[in-house]
């Protein structure tokens, strides 16, 4: 090696077989995460196909007419009712046992965090057996719309805490200990300091475990008492809120019963899809406001 | 500087502090004059924030924590058990080290924090607001933005920002702990003449690891060493002739 | 006839049982919060506190709150527990044996997992880390809005699009059968693993990946070999959900796992899964009987548990810095 050629500036960047790996890889792994995607958009679209292929489209819109219309609406309805009376009772007290979990003088609460933790981790099936026992049989709520609110309560109460808790620790405690030395008592500092910075993060875990609930079946199938003739739709009945509404397309398919629960699985996804947009466009907006000097560098 | 004697403001008598199992402040006993600066000096980790903490009693919201001894407060121990703290801690203002005003307040809402947050009905708002804007000279700068959010100021001016803050709830001590530590040269001179200006109207305790700091601005140094208080003194004479070799040793740059 | 449709008996658990449970929890909260600080009740007015602060109240209200988590799962392993027991006291089995339905569960989960794993983790590295801004920001909110999607939608995916599909293409598929729930099932999980899983890989700091690129490591190898260990709490934890998603799933279990209870491997065939039990006896299109569906509930549990206990060791295993 001469004195020339080690004064030159060595090549930058890996050597080319590396790079070329690394591109494949790249390559790889974006179809991986496409493809997902791409299957339920394609699957998503020929269910729909499969029911505007009906032979008289006519006959679905007589359906509609005859009063199908106003069956779906009720399902609808049914479950925007059943979704806030589960989220009236378990928010409040999603959002409460999160506080209380980060709240002032943490001692060792690990036990407790650890609990709602794997609540949240528990099916929801089997909260299902939770509602059958303890509001159909013990409180003889019957087959209710509150009972199913109140088991569906259930299902979503964990998953509230554990987002609202996720969300009041990200909250810097340089903010609290401010509120502290202002001579700011544990709950002024809770309700005036902590819940304001953390309320994007607790709004957008609360929206995804409402939009969760919209589409449960699984607990409302135990609780509801369903039988394999289908859903009812009479209002106040949890068998026709949407989710088990729209699963007379498997009872009878191809039908026009079953076009009017295809338009229900349209509307259940909207639904959803404005849901986890809202959430998503909140925690966006959240994490770029993270900016001030007293946040760690967010990478 | 001269130190006349004024009345003492706080004392403290056998102060040691515990996190866990540690020790970390070993029975500190001294004074602190009514209306003075008493810079605390000390290399880092030798104790001089969890002292500042005891005196409001910040320390004790650490898990772990514990304190033993007496701080009084013009004769009353803050330890007592019918003091509450919230309460002690509004006579005893604090700043920290990095600014820290609420980032979801409006500038305005944050000089006002310390009366909303403890739902003191404040009528004359704006004239404290502009009071204490003035008082930490802040005001010419954002008197046009009072309605904008605090984040949205620099450093220096979030942490005087954070001193105003203070002072609205009107104390008659102020704690900072190395309020200059995250700003740059120009920021920290401004500080620094800010407390000039507020030393005749407050008791000041404040923690620096800048010796120069400490010797421009304050009446009284105190120097920590490993949790123990080495010597307290007026500044210059700390400064010109420490009775201790440890503080002859750090001040000219043996270690720390 | 509410109580009937179910095809259960009632036999609802003692009370006092129930309020063993809150009990139960109210004295497990209380334990933590000992250290309440003293309350301000003596002569002298210097800085006391002042009369009838609300922070009582409020204090009583989240520890409430916060018993109730507790109470809950004590009331669900509870119930559980006694609802097992049918009338004469002989524990509740379904017809045909719990051991076919939880192998049934394992097989589809294991299909799910065999495929969502791999993907799951590639795509979070890709949209953590080798995806360009402009592409993760409309790939990644697409991909978590699968997981959004209901399961009984799923469920119908399965059923009438997606399962006659592969029928086309693998010969000798049943139409409900392990593999069709499976692959759907996947579908569903990909997203719970890439997500929690980027977020892992986000967080490993700046400095770490900077100090092994200076030491002239290449990209790759820097993930490999820095990266991914570091993530690898929060990796393990995605795949744990994803594992208890799997084995708790009902819908897609009820409609395209099938109903016969088989212990073969053979996945193009029908099975059973034991929340696919619980589904079809609620559906009533299989007999069945309280104590069987709370057994059977149980067995679901106990699966989860044992799947999380698998996947931790998994993960602490393979973590070493080789
Ligand atoms: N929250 C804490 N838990 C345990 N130890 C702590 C904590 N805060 C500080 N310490 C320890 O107490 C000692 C004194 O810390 P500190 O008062 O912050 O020092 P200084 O402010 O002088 O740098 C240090 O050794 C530090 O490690
Ligand atoms: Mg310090």
């Amino acid at each position: 090696m001469t004195r020339g050629e080690r004064l030159r500036p060595v090549s930058l960047g890996p050597p080319p077989r590396h790079q070329r790996r690394g591109r494949l890889f790249a390559a790889v792994c974006m179809a991986v995460t496409l493809l997902p995607v791409l299957v339920v958009a394609v699957l998503l679209g020929a269910l729909v196909q499969s029911g505007a292929g009906l032979d008289e489209p006519t006959v679905v819109l007589h359906h509609l007419a005859e009063g199908g219309a106003q069956q779906l609406l009720r399902s609808v309805v049914g479950s925007l009712w059943l979704v806030s009376m589960c989220a009236c009772v378990a928010v409040p007290l999603g959002v409460g046992a999160a506080l209380q979990l980060e709240g002032p003088r943490r001692p060792v609460r690990s036990a407790l965090a650890l609990n709602i933790a794997s609540l949240a981790g528990v099916p929801s099936v089997l909260f299902g057996l939770v509602g059958l026992e303890l509001f159909v049989r013990a409180l003889h709520l019957g087959h209710s719309m509150v009972t199913a609110a109140l088991t569906l309560a259930l299902v979503v109460l964990p998953i509230v805490a554990v987002a609202a808790r996720s969300a009041l620790r990200a909250v810097p405690d340089e903010l609290r200990e401010a509120g502290y030395a202002l001579g700011a008592t544990p709950w002024q500092v809770t309700r005036q300091v902590v819940l304001p910075a953390a309320l994007p993060g607790i709004l957008s875990g609360t929206i995804l475990a409402i939009a969760r609930a919209f589409g449960e079946a699984a607990p409302l199938l135990l609780v509801a008492g369903m039988t394999m003739s289908g859903s009812s739709t009479a209002l106040g009945d949890p068998r026709g809120v949407l989710p088990l509404h729209v699963l007379a397309l498997l009872v009878e398919p191809r039908t026009a019963a079953s076009a009017e629960a295809l338009v229900g699985v349209v509307v259940l996804l909207g639904t959803l899809l404005v849901l986890s947009g809202w959430a998503m466009h909140l925690r966006h907006r959240h994490e770029r406001r993270r900016d001030g000097p007293w946040f760690e560098d967010p990478r | 500087m001269s130190a006349t004697p004024t009345p003492v403001k706080l004392s403290m008598h056998e102060l040691s502090a515990w996190y866990g199992d540690r020790k970390v402040l070993d029975r500190i006993s001294f004074d602190v004059p009514a209306t003075r600066i008493t810079a605390i000096i000390g290399p880092s980790g030798c104790g001089k924030s969890t002292f500042i903490r005891c005196i409001n009693r910040m320390h004790e919201l650490m898990a772990e924590a514990r304190v033993q001894g007496r701080v009084e407060l013009d004769g009353h121990d803050v330890y007592g058990l019918e003091v509450a703290p919230e309460q002690l801690r509004r006579r005893v203002g604090m700043v920290f080290q990095k600014p820290n005003p609420f980032p979801t307040m409006s500038i305005r809402d944050n000089v006002l924090a310390g009366l909303r947050l403890t739902g003191t009905p404040a009528s004359d708002g704006d004239d404290t607001v502009e009071q204490v804007l003035r008082a930490v000279a802040l005001w010419d700068e954002v008197r046009d933005r009072l309605r904008s959010r605090a984040d949205t100021l620099s450093a220096g001016q979030q942490q005087r920002l954070c001193i105003a803050r203070a002072l609205a709830v009107r104390p008659d001590v102020l704690l900072m702990d190395e309020p200059c530590a995250a700003l740059d040269p120009i920021a920290t001179a401004r500080i620094e003449d800010l407390l000039g200006d507020l030393r005749t109207r407050y008791t000041i305790v404040l923690v620096t690891h800048n010796m120069q700091q400490a010797a421009r601005v304050s009446d009284r140094t105190g120097f920590f060493l490993g949790g123990q208080l080495v010597e307290i003194d007026d500044t210059d004479i700390i400064f010109t002739g420490p009775g201790d070799p440890r503080t002859e040793d750090y001040i000219t740059g043996k270690f720390g | 006839m509410p109580g009937e449709r179910l095809g259960l008996p009632e036999v609802a658990l003692s009370p006092d049982r129930h309020f063993t449970c809150i009990g139960l929890g109210i004295a497990m909260t209380e334990r933590f919060h000992e250290r309440a600080p003293p309350s301000g009740a003596g002569p002298e007015p210097w800085c006391s506190r002042p009369a009838g602060s609300g922070d009582r109240m409020v204090g009583l209200a989240l520890r409430a709150c916060a018993a109730l988590p507790v109470i809950l799962s004590l009331s669900l392993l509870g119930i559980l527990a006694e609802g097992a027991w049918d009338g004469a006291g002989k524990l509740g089995i379904p017809e045909g044996g719990l051991w076919p339905r939880v192998l049934g569960t394992l097989l589809v989960s294991g299909v799910a997992l065999a495929v969502a794993v791999p993907l799951g983790l590639l795509a979070a590295l890709f949209l953590s880390e080798l995806a360009r801004p402009a592409v993760r920001r409309w790939l990644k909110p697409a991909l978590e809005l699968l997981a959004g999607i209901p399961t009984v939608v799923y469920a119908l995916l399965a059923v009438l699009v997606a399962g006659p599909a592969l029928a086309r293409v693998v010969p000798g598929l049943e139409v409900p059968s392990a593999l069709v729930a499976g692959l759907v099932l996947a579908l569903m999980l990909v997203p719970t693993i890439s997500s929690l899983s980027e977020d892992a890989l986000r967080a490993v700091p700046r400095e770490l990946r900077e100090a092994a690129l200076a030491l002239g490591a290449s990209r790759l190898r820097m993930l490999w070999l820095v990266v991914v260990p570091a993530a690898r709490p929060g990796i393990v934890a995605a795949v744990m959900l994803a594992v208890s998603r799997a084995v708790g799933e009902t819908m897609i279990m009820t409609y395209a796992a099938g109903h016969v209870p088989r212990t073969g491997l053979d996945p193009r065939v029908a099975v059973e899964t034991l929340t696919g039990y619980m589904g079809g006896v609620a559906l009533g299109q299989e007999p069945g009987t309280s104590a069987s569906v709370f057994t059977v509930g149980a067995a679901v549990l106990g699966l989860n548990v044992l799947a999380h206990a698998v996947v931790l060791r998994l993960g602490r295993r393979s973590g070493r810095w080789s």
